[in-house]
């Protein structure tokens, strides 16, 4: 550890040839869902890289190391638990078909219903919906106020559906 | 002739991904100054606390009469109980911010045992007075003895917890913990030296209260400084 304080590159390549087997083995056994075992892993390598610093060199190495290595599991499990709780998981993704362009009536028949609406209308669900932009650039951009572009827009949706009903019945 | 190994001959012999990870730590191998021991980071604390604490003590003039107050059983415990309380404290919590070093079983049992006399004492020990006329007083004062005790614990917690920043602790929020109970002690103990009132209800209203209201603080702050070593790139 001398070695490695002293930024003696061998020095760490060989601790680090030697530490690495055990570290790994040790996660292993602690770490319950084994696609995690190789983060936490280098989580665990990483938080001693950073805590090397500290290590005396008339102390024991393996109280300070595995120290070092069950806060590094800890805390990385804890971290990855916080993430999977913000995030919904699926086992396996629902498989939905992606169908060609040609092949979706859909878009023709909007398309269509699209060009049966007043021009005003028309170009304020253009913007919104198929552009993508917001309501402030959009109301801009036609020389509008943003509550005229909403009103003109809700008339443009509903006189779609309204059309899009009629020739699906 | 024995050939010389390099670094990269120790990484060849290491499955994929640790010496993915090797290498990554390899490359940001620079020379590093280890931290000084539990020892000396504590030798360093008691030497600017006491000079901190012996200059509060010569700004606020020490009380007339101390040393009777002193050489009274239960005063003078309590006084010594407050310095090595902050002592002790002081190396628990640095203790616990290097990785492996503790603070062990005994030196948290001395604590506990330390705070309890603490509370133990003036309770059983000291002139009982009434909350109402301590009420008025420190009313008139400002809350004086109050105050002061967090004036002089605020920088002796802030000194300590830079040092102990400077190690990794893995139980940040302890660490902030145990410097409190230090920084806090350190200012009873300071205002004690000071204040000629050894009564029950002052002393645990005016100099040993601010610990008890504060304490979550130190461990609040010291949760996120204390464990920004770990964040560092």
């Amino acid at each position: 550890m001398r070695g490695v304080q002293e930024g003696d590159m061998e020095a760490y390549a060989d601790l680090l040839s030697g530490i690495s087997p055990i570290i790994f083995n040790y996660v292993r056994k602690r770490v319950y869902h084994s696609s995690q075992v190789e983060d936490v892993y280098q989580d665990a390598l990483l938080t001693f890289h950073k805590a090397r610093h500290t290590y005396q060199l008339n102390r024991p190495f393996g109280p300070w190391l595995f120290t070092v290595v069950r806060h590094a599991i800890w805390g990385s499990l804890k971290r990855r638990h916080k993430v999977t709780e913000k995030e919904l998981q699926f086992e396996t993704m629902p498989e939905i078909s992606i169908p060609e362009k040609d092949e979706n009536p859909l878009n023709d028949k909007l398309q269509d219903a699209l060009q049966s609406l007043p021009e005003t209308t028309r170009r304020a669900v253009e913007l919104l919906k198929i552009k993508g932009m917001d309501v402030q650039s959009a109301a801009k951009e036609l020389g509008i106020s943003e509550i005229n572009l909403r009103v003109r827009a809700h008339r443009g949706y509903a006189k779609l559906r309204e059309i899009l009903e009629r020739e699906n019945s | 002739m024995k050939k010389h190994t390099t670094y990269q001959d120790h990484l060849k012999k290491m499955p994929d991904l640790q010496r993915r990870m090797a290498e990554k730590l390899l490359a940001e191998t620079q020379p590093l100054r280890p931290v000084p021991s539990v020892f000396n980071q504590w030798l360093f604390w008691l030497v600017l606390a006491g000079l901190g604490s012996g200059l509060a003590v010569a700004i606020l003039k020490p009380q007339d009469g101390l040393w009777e107050h002193i050489l009274a059983l239960p005063n003078g415990s309590f006084l010594i109980l407050l310095f090595i309380g902050s002592a002790l404290a002081a190396w628990n919590g640095i203790a616990s911010s290097m990785p492996g070093e503790g603070p062990g079983t005994a030196a948290v049992a001395w604590m506990t045992v330390i705070l309890a006399a603490l509370v133990a004492i003036p309770l059983f020990f000291f002139t009982p007075d009434h909350l109402k006329a301590v009420l008025e007083h420190d009313t008139e004062t400002g809350f004086f003895c109050f105050r002061t005790v967090v004036l002089v614990a605020i920088p002796s917690w802030v000194l300590l917890a830079w040092m102990v920043s400077r190690n990794a602790s893995v139980r940040p929020g302890l660490s902030g913990f145990w410097l409190g109970i230090s920084a806090f002690l350190l200012g009873t103990g300071t205002v004690q030296i000071h204040c000629s009132h050894w009564e029950t209800t002052h002393v645990l209203l005016n100099h040993l209260l601010p610990l008890a209201v504060f304490i979550a603080f130190p461990i609040w702050i010291g949760s996120f400084w204390l464990s920004r070593w770990e964040k560092k790139e």
